[in-house]
C-alpha cells in the first residue's frame, strides 16, 4: 500500500520555485531517507509533506486522499513531523511536551483522559524516559532531548513519521541509538519513516530506499544499492569518493576522499 | 514544590490585598479594618475612605496589573519568544499617540478612549503588516518595535509643543499612574477584562502548542495562521483598557510570565492563574509603595514598577541563568 506520494509537485517560497517537478511514491512500513547536498531542497520537501508549505503544483497525497482535503487536526492523528534544530523557548517538562502531543485527540477543553495517560506513560516506559518526566527540557542533554521530541511524535500514534535531520547534533553512540530504536518502531508498529538525512552511511545502513535531491530536482528514487554508487554521489556531491559494501551490513558504504590527498592517492 | 509554589502565590495575592487596602496617609492595622468592615457606621470617615478611595484603587492597580502580565504571557507564547510584550509590540506607542491626541483635543475626560483606540490601532497596524507577506515571529516583533520608535517619536514631538500644564498631565499618562482613573472606566472593567481571562484560560493548550513555534504547531494540528490573528486581538484589548486605566504602566508583561514560570513551570495550565494573581499583586504593592513612599507626594506607579521589577528581573535572571536558556 502506497502511504505517501507525490505527483508533479512544485514548491515555492514567495516567488522563488525550490521543488521542480517532484514525483516518488513511499510503501507503507517503508523508511526512506531523503539525502543531497546542502540547499538541495530536502527540508523544503519534508515540509511540503507535512503541510506546513502549500505546494504551488501537482498533488501530495496521503494514504490516495489529497493532503489539501485533510484538516490539520486530522492530519496531526496519522502524521507526525520533528523539525530540524527545534528550539524550546521555555521550560516544559518532559510529562507536559508528551502530553501537548494528545492535543488533536481531543477538544480544546477537555483534560487528558486515561488513553491519553496509557500512551504517555507506555511511550515513556518504551522510550526510557520515565525517570525524566518532571524534568524540564532544559535540564538535559541534546541526545536525551532528541528523544524526548522523538516520543513526543509517537505519542500522536502516527502511521508515518517525517523527521527533518534527526540525529545531526548527536554523537555517534546517540546517532545509533536513536536510528535503532526508529528501526525496532518500524517493524514492531508498521510505522513508516521518512527522514532527511546528511549522513549517506547512516542513510545506507538504516533505509530501504533513498531519494537522492540536488537543486530541488530528484536526480535518483531507489533502492539503497542503487542510488549509493560512485558514479552518482561524486555527480552529485563534486568530490570524489570510493563505495564499498560495509564489512558487517554489506550496505553500500561511502568513503570521502578530498582533492588535498591527490597525491596521496596517485602513489 | 507545586504545592506550594500556589501556597505561596495565594498568599501573596492576600499580603499585597491586605497591605493595599491598610496602608495609605491614614494607615490601618488589619484589626481595625475588620472593625471598620463589621461597623461601618462607627467609622464613616474610615469606611468612607476604604469604600471610596482604597479598595476601587486597590482593585484597579490589580486589573491592570494582571491584564497586562497576561497579555505579555500571551504574547510570549504565540511569539515564542521570552521578551516579548505589549508594549514592546507598539501598543505603547499607539496608545500614546492616542492620549496625544486626546490632549491636543482638549478632550482630557476622554482620554481612556483615545488611549484604547490608539493601542488598537496599533495592533491593527500590526495585524494588517503581517496579513501583506507571511511573516516570522522574529520579523512580527521587530515591526512591532519601529512601530513603537515611530508612534513614541511623533508623540513626543507632539507634547513638546503643548503648554505646561497639558504637558505634565501627558508626562503623567506616559508614565503610567493609578491616581487619575476614571471610576466609570474601572466600573466596566470587569465585565470586560474578567470574561478575557477566562477565555484565554479555558484556551490553555492552545497556547502551550504555539510556544512551540510555528512548524511544530502545524504539525500538532493547530493550523497557526487564522488563531494567531485572534490571540493578537484578545491582547490588544487587554492592554488597550489597562493602558485607558493606568496609562503606560511598563514591563509588568515582561517580568511577571517570566517570574511565575521560574515559580510553576512552562505549562500554561497554571501559568495563566498564576500570571493573573501574580501581576496583579505586583501591581498593588507597586502601587502601595508610590502612593506611600514620599507622602503626600504620589510617584507615577510605571516609575516604582519599572525599577523595582527591573531589579528583580535582573536578580532572577543571574540565579537562573545556568538552568535556562536565556
Amino acid at each position: 500500500m502506497v502511504i505517501l506520494e507525490f505527483k508533479n509537485v512544485s514548491a515555492a517560497y514567495g516567488k522563488e520555485e525550490i521543488l521542480h517537478n517532484i514525483s516518488f511514491q513511499m510503501k507503507k512500513g517503508n523508511f526512506v531517507g531523503v539525502i543531497g547536498p546542502n540547499g538541495s531542497g530536502k527540508s523544503t520537501l519534508l515540509k511540503t509533506a507535512v503541510k506546513i508549505l502549500r505546494h504551488s503544483k501537482g498533488q501530495v497525497l496521503f494514504k490516495n486522499t489529497d493532503t489539501g482535503k485533510i484538516s490539520a487536526r486530522d492530519f496531526a492523528k496519522s502524521v507526525s513531523f520533528l523539525p530540524s534544530d527545534i528550539e524550546i523557548a521555555y521550560p516544559y517538562t518532559v510529562k507536559e511536551l508528551l502530553l501537548m502531543a494528545r492535543y488533536p485527540f481531543s477538544s480544546d477543553f477537555r483534560n487528558p483522559s486515561k488513553r491519553d495517560i496509557e500512551i504517555i506513560v507506555s511511550i515513556s516506559k518504551q522510550m526510557e524516559l520515565t525517570p525524566f518526566f518532571d524534568r524540564t527540557i532544559f535540564q538535559m542533554s541534546e541526545g536525551e532531548k532528541q528523544r524526548v521530541l522523538l516520543a513526543q511524535c509517537l505519542v500522536q500514534e502516527p502511521e508515518l513519521i517525517v523527521l527533518d535531520e534527526p540525529t545531526s547534533h548527536l554523537d555517534i553512540g546517540f546517532q545509533f541509538a536513536f536510528l535503532d530504536l526508529l528501526k525496532t518502531l518500524q517493524k514492531t508498529s508498521d510505522l513508516s519513516i521518512l527522514a532527511a538525512l546528511h549522513d549517506l552511511n547512516l542513510a545506507s545502513q538504516y533505509c530501504e530506499n533513498i531519494l537522492l535531491l540536488k537543486n530541488g530536482s530528484v536526480i535518483k528514487f531507489g533502492e539503497v544499492q542503487d542510488v549509493i554508487k560512485f558514479e552518482i554521489i561524486e555527480d552529485v556531491y563534486h568530490t570524489n569518493v570510493l563505495v564499498y559494501p560495509h564489512p558487517v551490513s554489506g550496505k553500500p558504504y561511502v568513503f570521502g576522499i578530498p582533492e588535498s590527498w591527490k597525491n596521496l592517492t596517485e602513489k | 514544590m507545586k504545592k506550594k509554589a500556589s501556597l505561596l502565590i495565594i498568599t501573596l495575592t492576600g499580603v499585597a490585598i491586605l497591605t493595599g487596602v491598610c496602608s495609605g496617609i491614614e494607615t490601618y492595622s488589619p484589626l481595625k479594618l475588620i472593625r471598620i468592615f463589621s461597623k461601618p457606621y462607627d467609622y464613616q470617615f474610615e469606611s468612607t475612605i476604604l469604600f471610596q478611595i482604597r479598595i476601587p484603587r486597590v482593585w484597579c492597580a490589580f486589573l491592570v496589573g494582571s491584564g497586562l502580565s497576561l497579555s505579555g504571557l500571551i504574547l510570549q507564547a504565540i511569539l515564542k519568544n521570552p521578551l516579548a510584550e505589549s508594549y514592546i509590540l507598539g501598543i505603547s506607542g499607539g496608545a500614546s499617540i492616542g492620549i496625544a491626541a486626546g490632549i491636543i483635543l482638549g478632550q482630557m475626560a476622554s482620554i481612556p478612549v483615545f488611549a484604547f483606540a490608539g493601542s488598537i490601532l496599533s495592533i491593527l497596524v500590526l495585524l494588517l503588516a503581517a496579513s501583506i507577506r507571511k511573516l516570522s515571529a522574529g520579523t512580527l516583533i521587530l515591526i512591532g518595535i519601529m512601530l513603537n520608535f515611530i508612534f513614541s517619536s511623533f508623540s513626543l514631538l507632539v507634547i513638546t509643543l503643548l503648554q505646561k500644564e497639558r504637558f505634565m498631565e501627558a508626562v503623567i499618562w506616559f508614565m503610567g499612574n493609578l491616581s487619575s482613573y476614571q471610576s466609570d472606566v474601572l466600573k466596566i472593567a470587569p465585565l470586560f477584562l474578567l470574561p478575557a481571562y477566562a477565555v484565554t484560560w479555558l484556551f490553555w493548550k492552545q497556547l502551550n502548542i504555539f510556544s512551540m513555534g510555528e512548524e511544530k504547531s502545524v504539525a500538532l494540528g493547530l493550523d497557526p495562521e487564522k488563531k494567531k490573528y485572534i490571540w493578537f486581538v484578545i491582547t490588544g484589548l487587554i492592554t488597550g483598557y489597562c493602558v485607558s486605566l493606568a496609562g503606560l504602566v511598563g514591563f509588568v508583561g515582561l517580568v511577571i510570565p517570566h517570574a511565575v514560570r521560574i515559580l510553576v513551570g512552562a505549562d500554561h495550565k497554571k501559568t495563566i492563574p498564576s500570571t493573573i494573581l501574580v501581576g496583579g499583586s505586583f501591581l498593588i504593592l507597586a502601587d502601595t509603595l508610590a502612593r506611600t513612599i514620599v507622602q503626600p507626594i504620589e510617584i507615577p506607579v510605571g516609575v516604582i514598577s519599572g525599577f523595582f521589577g527591573g531589579i528583580i528581573f535582573v536578580f532572577l535572571l543571574l540565579k537562573t541563568a545556568r538552568k535556562q536558556k536565556w
